[in-house]
């Protein structure tokens, strides 16, 4: 059905004139042949849409251009600021430039993921990617049932659960009853897809509000870890926003 | 033998005060214990964030602002696109028109952006299969 749909579709679109001159005049050129580097091939920017603005995110154009100032240095005090795993857990996995576009352009943009920089506001107020919401690690560190987190949690599509009555937990606790993504006070069954970012990879904050999230029963497979960061983000000559809030 | 049994502190209201005292005292030095270790990591931090210089490479003139100065133009550029694609592209405008509010949008910034039509007709299409 959904076939037969795509190629209704296709047909009827096809069956539309070309492009007529008004749109040819409208168009404008991005770059000679060749010179534009998109961000992957065939994709030479997006959008996402950032506190209410639709923000282009691509590469700099500039061939010449070098990564200067904090993200352009390569060692840090460690402890604590340590090189880190590919995932800070097995139950996880670390996503990349191309896995983020991607999620930028379906997840993000349907409202079904939250992409988090999950950096301390200091951190988050210089500059951040686009799209991306900040809740602090620390935010992660509070027992699951402080009011931030609440209200965090429930932002991110999970819900409290109601009381379940005693025969009820108990066959959930002996698994005769499939409780999917519940813990005995949340369901996660509808919670949002994350991916939960901080400034690189050595930066431990987003290791941090995962291992936070997955405390609280957040499910595994519903974060992804961009390791990358602000630094391998901004070595690509990405676009970056400052929050104006 | 009741010389041997250890002391047991019973039910009287001195000795509840003193078991909740200890017990908000173990529970204020478990936090202390907590933010003690995370306050040198949060200085570090903060220290750090200070060597950051506030940068933004979105330089503004690809955002909706930017290309549409006020609001008024916005809705007059946006709704001379629609007009053009109903007149001459009235099957992708069927489909345009269907599409959610923030992909018309999107669809309209990558018109402004310069995207050409088979682009747009491409995106259209897509949003709609794949809403």
């Amino acid at each position: 059905m959904r076939r037969l749909r795509a190629l209704c579709v296709f047909v009827i679109v096809a069956a539309v004139p070309p492009l007529g001159g008004v749109f040819a005049e409208d168009q404008v050129k991005i770059g000679k042949e060749g010179e534009f580097i998109p961000l992957v091939a065939g994709k030479p920017y997006l959008h996402v849409i950032h506190e209410g603005r639709s923000i282009k995110v691509q590469r700099v154009q500039d061939p010449d251009y070098e990564l200067k100032g904090y993200f352009a240095k390569t060692a840090r005090k460690c402890p604590p600021f340590c090189i880190q795993s590919a995932t800070p857990d097995p139950s996880v996995n670390g996503i990349g430039e191309v896995e983020l576009f991607e999620f930028m352009e379906t997840k993000l943009r349907d409202g079904s993921g939250v992409l988090i920089d999950a950096r301390t506001n200091s951190w988050f107020r210089k500059g951040t990617i686009p799209g991306s919401v900040n809740y602090p690690f620390t935010l992660f560190d509070k027992e699951a049932d402080s009011p931030e987190v609440i209200d965090i949690l429930e932002t991110l599509g999970a819900r409290e659960r109601e009381e379940i009555g005693a025969v009820e937990k108990l066959l959930e606790d002996w698994g005769w009853v499939d409780i999917g993504h519940k813990t005995d006070d949340w369901d996660f069954t509808d919670a949002k897809d994350l991916v939960v970012w901080c400034n690189g990879p050595a930066c431990g904050q987003s290791p941090r509000a995962i291992r936070g999230l997955l405390r609280m029963g957040y499910p595994g497979e519903k974060i992804k870890y961009y390791r990358g960061g602000m630094q391998m983000w901004q070595l690509w000559g990405l676009t970056t926003v400052v929050p104006r809030s | 033998m009741s010389s041997l049994t250890p002391y047991r502190c019973g039910r009287t209201p001195v000795c509840r005060s003193a078991r909740l005292l200890v017990g908000v005292v173990a529970l204020w030095s478990c936090f202390s214990v907590a933010s003690a270790a995370d306050d040198p990591y949060l200085e570090l931090l903060n220290e750090e964030a200070t060597k950051v210089e506030p940068e933004a490479t979105d330089t503004g003139k690809d955002s909706d602002e930017r290309v549409l100065p006020d609001s008024g133009s916005k809705l007059t550029s946006r709704e001379r696109f629609e007009a053009l694609l109903e007149q001459q592209h009235a099957g992708t405008y069927s489909f345009y028109r269907k599409l959610p509010e923030r992909s018309r949008e999107e669809v309209f910034l990558d018109y402004s952006n310069g995207a050409s039509m088979e682009a747009l007709r491409e995106k259209i299409v897509d949003r709609y299969l794949h809403p």
